[in-house]
């Protein structure tokens, strides 16, 4: 029988599994569009992060925005090591984001076919909280770092 | 770019009676350009991504029957009409929301000649 600490990280891999099995299952059926799924996803983790665990997110600006959900990501969820501002202007932000937590899962998903891991959630907060706050509707697009074990999030305004 | 769409999209909104929103929207679900004329902009917001869902699923359906072209998809509900169309080879559409008093065939008609001519800066 599997000790605590064992079933711990097999219910993690299987939560792991589901969400790659959707993520392909999405990704077969709407392409591109697997993109606009996930808005509803942004906003309620976004709403569930705000309301429920108390985390304020309220930049006055897309800089700001970036950096507050970067940071609770790291500090208050420890998804990635790592996540700052690469490029800005008016027209476009990247962020680096290193060390994910997501990254393997994001490896696998691309082995069973998915182009770009869409599901990203620090990507798709980081976009709802640009279109709750700020009323600015980005595109998304998310590409893998291997270097950093982490991804570049693009977004275009 | 998204500057001439809409300035093309608002010159094909003037052509539509009846016109309650018409938006250009990526297959990411995100307007490119928009007209609103008594719909929300959040409602708009959210047709422009559960639209751009339904395009990808009857494009990929369609393409599965073997049928390479989907053009024009049309929606009737008690309120009126939401006309969705293709533009060109890009990865946009042109969607229309109408109420029952547009006359059908002008909707069609103009948001066919939109397209073509969206298609040319998109």
């Amino acid at each position: 029988m599997a000790t605590e600490e064992q079933k711990k990280r097999n219910l993690v891999r299987m939560y792991k599994l589901v969400i790659e099995g959707l993520a392909k299952g999405l990704y077969d059926l709407f392409g591109e569009s697997s993109y606009a799924v996930m808005h509803a996803v942004g906003d309620d983790l976004l709403e569930i992060m705000q309301k429920e665990m108390g985390l304020e997110i309220g930049g006055e600006n897309v800089h700001e925005e970036l950096i507050e959900v970067g940071r609770l990501f790291v500090d208050e969820f420890g998804f990635a090591d790592k996540i700052e501002i690469a490029e800005e202007d008016d027209g476009h932000a990247v962020v680096h984001v290193d060390g994910c937590h997501g990254y393997n899962l994001s490896k696998a998903m691309k082995k069973s076919g998915v182009e770009h891991p869409f599901t990203c959630p620090i990507m798709n907060v980081m976009a709802a909280a640009m279109r709750k706050n700020l009323g600015k509707h980005p595109h998304v697009a998310i590409d893998a770092r291997d270097d950093a074990r982490g991804s570049k999030l693009t977004f275009t305004f | 770019m998204p500057s001439q769409a809409q300035q093309i999209l608002q010159e094909t909104a003037k052509e539509v009676d009846g016109l309650l929103a018409a938006g250009v929207v990526g297959m990411d679900g995100i307007h490119i350009a928009q007209v609103n004329n008594g719909m929300s902009s959040e409602a708009q917001d959210s047709y422009g991504v559960k639209f751009a869902l339904v395009m990808s699923l009857i494009r990929k359906s369609l393409t599965e029957l073997g049928i390479s072209k989907f053009e024009e998809s049309l929606v009737e509900h008690d309120g009126g009409w939401v006309i969705t169309r293709f533009i060109g080879n890009s990865n946009f559409y042109l969607g229309m929301a109408v109420s029952k008093d547009a006359v059908l065939g002008n909707v069609r008609m103009v948001a066919k000649k939109g397209a073509e001519k969206l298609a040319g800066v998109l």
